[in-house]
């Protein structure tokens, strides 16, 4: 389980060696306070949507999963698409709704970046990881925990070494997003250290 | 930033100065080898640094010399010269120069040139720096602290949390700390004034970050040899110290504004 945490934390890192969620991940990393906030709410919802992703296709859309209603012959699986979107919108609603309630100012500085959590690459990427890789239940939370927790990690990284840039002195072609797509590349470089990396 | 004597190139020849012992134990074991490839990674660097100051009027500096030293120290052996050009250009222009040369950047140049040549070419034999690199070290390690370069909160740091990780683990410490690659690059590499952390509490958190991630790689990692241990390690700390900055910052102003008010 540790071993499966660090690896979708680190060497398996959505952001940084999938490359899922970069739009997201290189448009609100600028300053560190939006960034953890974003992360957090990516946390949220991927540790939310995986598990429950993985017991509505475990019990209502794989093959076979009608088999004790007499319907053995029943495969729902190509309505995975539409069920995860479905699950993930639900969510990303909720947590729209209590982050305008109670934090109102992170909630105007995540803008429209929080309700396009829902077309973030990297949760429909984690749920269809976890069927792709056949969890079970628990190794979905611990695998919606360490990757939700990795993209969060990776964007306060890249947004504190972009707060750091303010002493750098970028050649004018690489203001902005450029040098942030030069900082992903050796960010990508460190975490896939992690690849060889086996824990007990 | 230039304080009275203290500039970039003031501290870039005292970081030169301290490495020299370990320059000359370098030649001594190396030989040949090492000649032509301290040779050929120094006039790579000195071409971008030539390109960056007629572009860009980007100033040049002598830490190249270090760079070199640690690229045909660390780096794997009976590479190709073609290899080895790849590899320092990568570290010297996305390392080092397009940030706005050496102060500015925020991985070390000679670290991004390893882990690209680790990455590149896995099948190439690292090499195993011997206690001679070590023992060279350390005198250098004392110059750069009693000057003031080195913050030595970063290598105690870093030897507490190899430490740390290794007793987790069961393993046996003496092995970690008698590899020249370990020693040189927690004093040349994650000491580096540049890329470490600024702040007196981050730079425990940075030390110990390097030294529990080379101790986990180092015993954890199936096929890595010591220079990647400290080279990734070191990547990675350099890569959050911004981040660790930048907490550190946050909660001294909230301890401040509580006392304060």
């Amino acid at each position: 389980m540790i071993d499966l945490f660090v690896q979708s934390t680190f060497a398996d890192n959505l952001a940084l060696t999938f490359f899922l969620g970069l739009c997201t991940f290189l448009a609100v990393s600028r300053r560190v306070e939006t960034a953890v906030g974003l992360g957090i709410a990516l946390l949220v919802v991927q540790t939310i949507t995986v598990p429950v992703n993985y017991l509505i296709y475990a019990h209502l859309l794989s093959a076979g999963a009608w088999g004790w209603l007499g319907l053995p012959e029943v495969d729902l699986t190509f309505l995975r698409f539409v069920a995860f979107i479905g699950v993930i919108a639900a969510m990303v609603q909720i947590l729209e709704m209590v982050l305008d309630r109670y934090l109102p100012a992170l909630y105007r500085a995540l803008g429209i970046y929080l309700p396009l959590i829902t077309v973030n690459c990297a949760i429909l990427g984690g749920s269809l990881f976890m069927v792709e890789r056949h969890y079970d239940f628990t190794q979905s939370v611990v695998f919606g925990l360490g990757s939700g927790f990795g993209w969060a990690l990776a964007i306060v990284g890249l947004a504190a070494i972009r707060e750091r840039l303010v002493y750098a002195d970028l050649p004018d072609g690489l203001k902005g997003l450029g040098i942030a797509f030069i900082v992903t590349g050796l960010m990508s470089m460190g975490f896939a250290a992690f690849s060889g990396v086996a824990l007990p | 930033m230039i304080r009275g004597l203290w500039e970039r190139e003031t501290i870039a020849l005292l970081i030169l100065a301290a490495a020299l012992p370990v320059g000359i134990a370098g030649a001594v074991e190396g030989g040949w080898a090492f000649a032509t490839t301290f040779t050929l990674a120094l006039a790579v660097l000195a071409f971008w640094q030539g390109v960056f100051l007629f572009a860009r009027a980007q100033l040049a500096t002598g830490i190249g010399v270090l760079t070199a030293l640690a690229v045909t120290l660390l780096g794997p052996q009976g590479l190709a010269p073609w290899q080895i050009i790849l590899g320092v250009s990568f570290g010297a222009v996305i390392g080092e120069q397009v940030f706005g040369g050496w102060g500015r950047n925020i991985i070390n140049t000679a670290v991004a040139s390893l882990a690209f040549l680790f990455f590149a070419f896995p099948e190439a034999v690292t090499p195993e720096p011997g206690w001679l690199i070590a023992v060279s070290s350390v005198p250098g390690a004392a110059l750069l602290v009693v000057l003031g370069v080195l913050a030595w909160p970063i290598p105690v740091g870093a030897i507490m949390g190899i430490a740390t990780v290794g007793l987790l683990m069961g393993a046996d410490l003496s092995v970690l700390f008698s590899h020249g690659a370990i020693v040189f690059g927690i004093v040349f590499l994650s000491g580096d004034p540049v890329t470490s952390s600024a702040t007196p509490a981050g730079r425990w958190a940075y030390g110990g970050l390097a030294g529990g991630l080379a101790g986990l790689l180092g015993w954890a990692a199936y096929g890595v040899g010591a220079p990647q241990t400290i080279v990734f390690a070191t990547l990675l700390a350099s890569l959050f110290a911004p981040l660790i900055d930048h907490t550190v910052i946050t909660i001294s102003a909230a301890a401040r504004k509580r006392r304060h008010g």
